[in-house]
């Protein structure tokens, strides 16, 4: 449970996303309890975000729920291809719901006892978005069998 | 150099710092500002290896599992390590396929950011309490003496 000195802290960071999405100039959508959502147009595939700020944790998360499912015949594919795609990043991680192959991506950095400018913000962006633009198709086509899983572990 | 190794090098000797505070023993690479230490848990001893990304902007805890999956074993592995990263927010297991290897990965940006002391020990803290409690299940779980039925029950 965040304590009053916890939620201050988080509704100050969240206030700076908001101001540093403003100077961008990115058309955003607040959706209560310190989230924003977002789009972005990537390569191939456009990418949703929720950005939360965690009160409980002090830590920012961008979520981004692929637009692929992996149906119960290709669903190890799916695990199988969440753990190959993360292996290695610097940041983030996917991975791939049981119940129904529902892929989903988050990054995250806890803020605590740090003081955080806008590019604090900018660079946690850029990287979010450019690994899920980097994935999104390749587990799209994985899910499809336009590409095998030997394929997409060979080139994650 | 890095567009970040401003940061970087604050926040490496920030961390040392955390360390020195808890009179934590430790080993520097002031060159690539890494730090190695190793923590005694509940069965096996953890190496913990932090690394201040100047490029990327990003400190990076990693832990190697001290198991390789043998091939029989690696679709289970999969399956409980999606299952513990999925929606987890601080820390992950990355797993490699490939070779059967686990690694540790905790990572906070500090990009045009101060990184406190705090934030350094919460950090430590966290990884070494995750690698303490699933090292020892994973090489359980190869060896056949934990299935992953349960490793995801103990979850």
């Amino acid at each position: 449970m965040a304590t009053e000195n916890m939620m201050n802290q988080a509704k100050m960071v969240y206030t700076k996303l908001i101001q540093t999405l403003e100077n961008i100039g990115w058309h955003y959508r607040e959706a209560g309890d310190l989230s924003v959502t977002y789009t972005v147009t990537g390569d191939d595939l456009p990418m949703e975000f929720v950005v939360t700020i965690d009160a409980n944790l002090l830590a920012i998360r961008f979520a981004s729920i692929l637009p692929v499912k992996f149906s119960e015949e290709k669903r190890l594919d799916g695990i199988i291809a969440a753990c190959a795609a993360s292996n290695g990043l610097k940041e983030g991680i996917f991975s791939c719901r049981e119940s129904d192959g529902t892929i989903l991506f988050i990054s995250a950095s806890p803020f605590i006892d740090c003081e955080v400018g806008e590019g604090w913000f900018r660079t946690m962006m850029s990287f979010a978005h450019g690994t899920v633009d980097q994935f999104n198709d390749k587990f799209l086509m994985l899910s499809k069998g336009l590409i095998d899983i030997n394929k997409f572990v060979a080139e994650a | 150099m890095g567009e970040f190794r401003k940061e970087a090098e604050a926040t490496f000797k920030t961390f040392c710092s955390m360390l020195d505070q808890i009179g934590w023993k430790y080993d520097t690479d002031v060159s690539d500002l890494s730090i190695t230490t190793t923590a005694v848990g509940e069965d096996l001893p953890m190496e913990m290896h932090i690394f201040m990304d100047e490029d990327a902007g990003r400190m990076l805890v990693l832990s190697q599992l001290p198991v390789k999956m043998s091939e029989e074993k690696r679709i289970d592995a999969a399956i409980v390590i999606n299952h513990f990263n999925w929606c987890r927010m601080i820390g992950c297991l990355d797993y490699d396929v490939t070779t059967g290897r686990i690694m540790y990965r905790l990572s906070t940006c500090f990009a045009d950011a101060v990184v406190g002391e705090a934030l350094c020990g919460v950090l430590l803290k966290s990884s070494i309490e995750i690698v303490d409690k699933f090292n020892d299940q994973f090489l359980m779980l190869n060896k056949g003496m934990l299935t992953m039925e349960q490793m995801i029950e103990n979850m």
